[in-house]
């Protein structure tokens, strides 16, 4: 079987790039040097959750990381539904993006769990058996791309922890956000390997001041890949349990990092919302956007309030509150300290 | 001098089973050391999440659904305990009690330690059911017949491919023995 | 079982639209051959919505002309540096997708965008 090789100058059909696309392409293409650490967005964060985008962007140039996006990127072929149908063409989608990230020099970022393990595994099992090397190799070279196997993946988290390392995040928190009370879900994958990933999660939560609250729903799922196969189950037993918890502890926002977990909640969210008739007032929330808060920047920098399936208004109050208090509590310290002889 | 009537199958039988109700030589998984019959699948509660990935690959893998019902293991939320997950999933005993309550000798342990039910002799009585200790085999409802884990003909089994949290582990008998022990003692 | 709860609107929806996406209806044919039995595709219908977005936009979220805006307003591109405005990494994971047998094992009909069986 004969492949044309791709008319590289041409478009696909339904995807109507605007003039105004073509040019912010050029931009980035000429005028932007490549970083050390490129940020694969992934499916859902740049079309569900900007604000968690920008808020990713803006830490990572607060903390002084060579931090830049990863281009060309496309779906990281989702391991839960191409694993299943074929772990070889699970292989031959991912190492695209590899192959690619590899041409760019970068060292590829994730914030997504699904993303994170489907690029760790792969380029593992790539490199231990050659075999499957040749195969996908010999499908890239159809479109003038080779992976050698030497590019590396990252974890946000795992960057923010070991490469920046505890000390700087905590020296650069100028707002702790004392007082305000959150559930967290880390999501499955990030378990895979140990548990170095949830530690370092929760250290870094806990640097920002929070309190974190444990409950019995804090390890499971989120149901994405079982609202294929049993929806009620995906819904009602994980989304459904572990917002009622989160309403019933009364607490300020529900702190997640992977984005196929945001997708997931969002829609059980909304599907609670039309069709059961109830509405949760638990804000879901990005642990960039934590972050940035501590950081000192102002929730209008990152757009925090667009684009929310549950309004956060209640919980940018509370902010606001703790930082007045903070304000209050540092200027009569202040005073008390002006007093002493 | 008494000639037997001994009954000899027509070579064209194709009902013949291939029982073999002891070990073989186990074969060697390709890129280690182990042999098929020396690994299990075991399963650590502590660190399932309950995402029933490794449900949804075996559906896949056996029926090409996505429908969980169709799995050939079972990942379900503890009875006693709010989000703590526990598993069925076939051992491939040693010793099998399917293949020994069996009334039709249609379970067989294969050349690989695989331990299979061959869908030609199954009549779908269900003894295996009563007689596994975890009730691994289930009734097919298209075929009626039972049907149980069949280790996917040796490759590294799908749910362990599949899990999420790497809860399902791929070790040997005797390792996962201990491990086993050791998370009933906690 | 009766007992068991009604699935949920939007599931029976995602399904209906991978079932539309459909040449060959099978829903129709047991009605002709009620013993014949069913047929299952490499991609279930369940999945094919997606599938479809991940062939077409290689990815498997459009960003359209809301999210845009919102993505402005939290002061990002208009457009993300994925395959939105790099189509030839689109044209690229189609020839990739082309050459592993993705296409043809699943029935995906290129031109009409939709899944012969």
């Amino acid at each position: 079987m004969s492949v044309a090789k791709p008319n590289l100058n041409s478009k696909v059909e339904s995807n109507n790039a605007s003039n105004g696309a073509s040019e912010s392409l050029n931009l980035s293409s000429n005028n932007v040097k490549p970083t050390k650490y490129g940020y694969f967005l992934g499916c859902v964060m740049p079309a569900k959750m900007p604000w968690a985008e920008k808020a990713t962007m803006i830490i990572s140039k607060h903390l002084g990381l060579d931090f830049g996006y990863m281009k060309e990127a496309l779906c990281c072929a989702r391991p839960g539904v191409w694993k299943a149908i074929s772990p070889d063409w699970w292989l031959s989608l991912t190492a695209q993006n590899l192959a690619n990230a590899e041409k760019q020099g970068i060292t590829i970022v994730d914030t997504c769990n699904g993303c994170w393990i489907s690029h760790y595994e792969a380029i593992k099992e790539l490199t231990e058996e050659p075999e499957k090397m040749k195969m996908v190799n010999d499908q890239l070279a159809k479109v003038d791309l080779h992976l050698k196997g030497d590019v590396k993946v990252k974890h946000y988290l795992e960057l923010l922890h070991d490469d920046v390392g505890m000390e700087k995040i905590v020296s650069r928190v100028v707002r702790p956000l004392t007082g305000i009370r959150v559930m967290r879900h880390i999501g499955c994958h990030a378990r895979k390997h140990d548990e170095t990933l949830p530690n370092d999660f929760d250290e870094i939560l806990r640097a920002t001041g929070v309190e974190i609250i444990d409950t019995p729903y804090d390890k499971t799922c989120c149901g994405l890949l079982l609202y294929f196969a049993d929806p009620n189950q995906a819904i009602l037993e994980r989304i459904g349990k572990k917002m009622k918890t989160a309403q019933a502890l009364d607490v300020d926002a529900y702190v997640i990092i992977c984005s196929g977990c945001y997708d997931q909640f969002e829609r059980g969210v909304k599907i609670y919302r039309d069709e059961k008739g109830i509405s949760f007032e638990t804000p879901i929330i990005h642990f960039s956007e934590l972050l940035a808060l501590a950081f000192g920047y102002e929730p209008e920098d990152f757009g925090m309030t667009r684009c929310r399936p549950i309004a956060v208004d209640r919980f940018i109050e509370k902010v606001k509150a703790i930082t007045a208090e903070n304000a209050k509590k540092a200027a009569g310290a202040k005073e008390k300290g002006d007093g002493l002889p | 001098m008494v000639t037997a009537h001994k009954y000899s199958p027509p070579a064209f039988h194709v009902l013949a089973p291939r029982i073999q109700k002891r070990l073989g030589e186990p074969i060697t998984v390709p890129g280690t050391d182990e042999k098929v019959t020396d690994l299990v699948v075991v399963h650590d509660p502590n660190k399932c999440t309950g995402c029933n990935q490794c449900m949804i690959g075996c559906a896949y893998k056996h029926y090409r659904t996505f429908d969980r019902s169709f799995a050939l293991l079972y990942v379900n939320e503890s009875p006693d305990k709010n989000g703590f997950y526990v598993n069925a999933n076939c051992q491939h005993c040693v010793f099998p009690m399917c293949l020994a309550s069996c009334p039709k000798e249609a379970i067989y342990k294969d050349e690989k330690g695989i331990v299979r039910i061959s869908p030609l002799l199954c009549v779908g009585c269900g003894t295996c059911n009563q007689a596994c200790p975890i009730g691994i085999p289930r009734l097919d409802d298209e075929r009626k017949i039972f049907v149980k884990c069949d280790f996917c003909d040796g490759d590294y089994p799908m749910c362990y491919q599949m899990c999420s949290t790497g809860a399902l582990k791929l070790l040997p008998r005797k390792e996962a023995f201990e491990l086993v022990k050791k998370l009933r003692s906690v | 079982m009766s007992s068991e709860p009604k699935p949920l609107k939007s599931w029976i929806r995602l399904l209906e639209a991978g079932k539309k996406m459909t040449s060959h209806k099978q829903d129709e044919e047991s009605i002709l051959y009620p013993l014949r039995r069913t047929f299952r595709p490499v991609a279930p219908d369940i999945t094919k919505g997606s599938l479809k977005r991940d062939f077409e936009q290689g990815l498997v979220y459009y960003v359209g002309d809301e999210i845009e805006d919102d993505r402005a307003a939290c002061g990002l591109d208009r457009l993300p540096p994925t395959g939105r405005i790099y189509p030839d990494a689109v044209v690229k994971k189609r020839v990739i997708l082309e050459e592993a047998g993705v296409f043809k094992k699943t029935a995906y009909n290129k031109k009409k965008g939709t899944f012969d069986y």
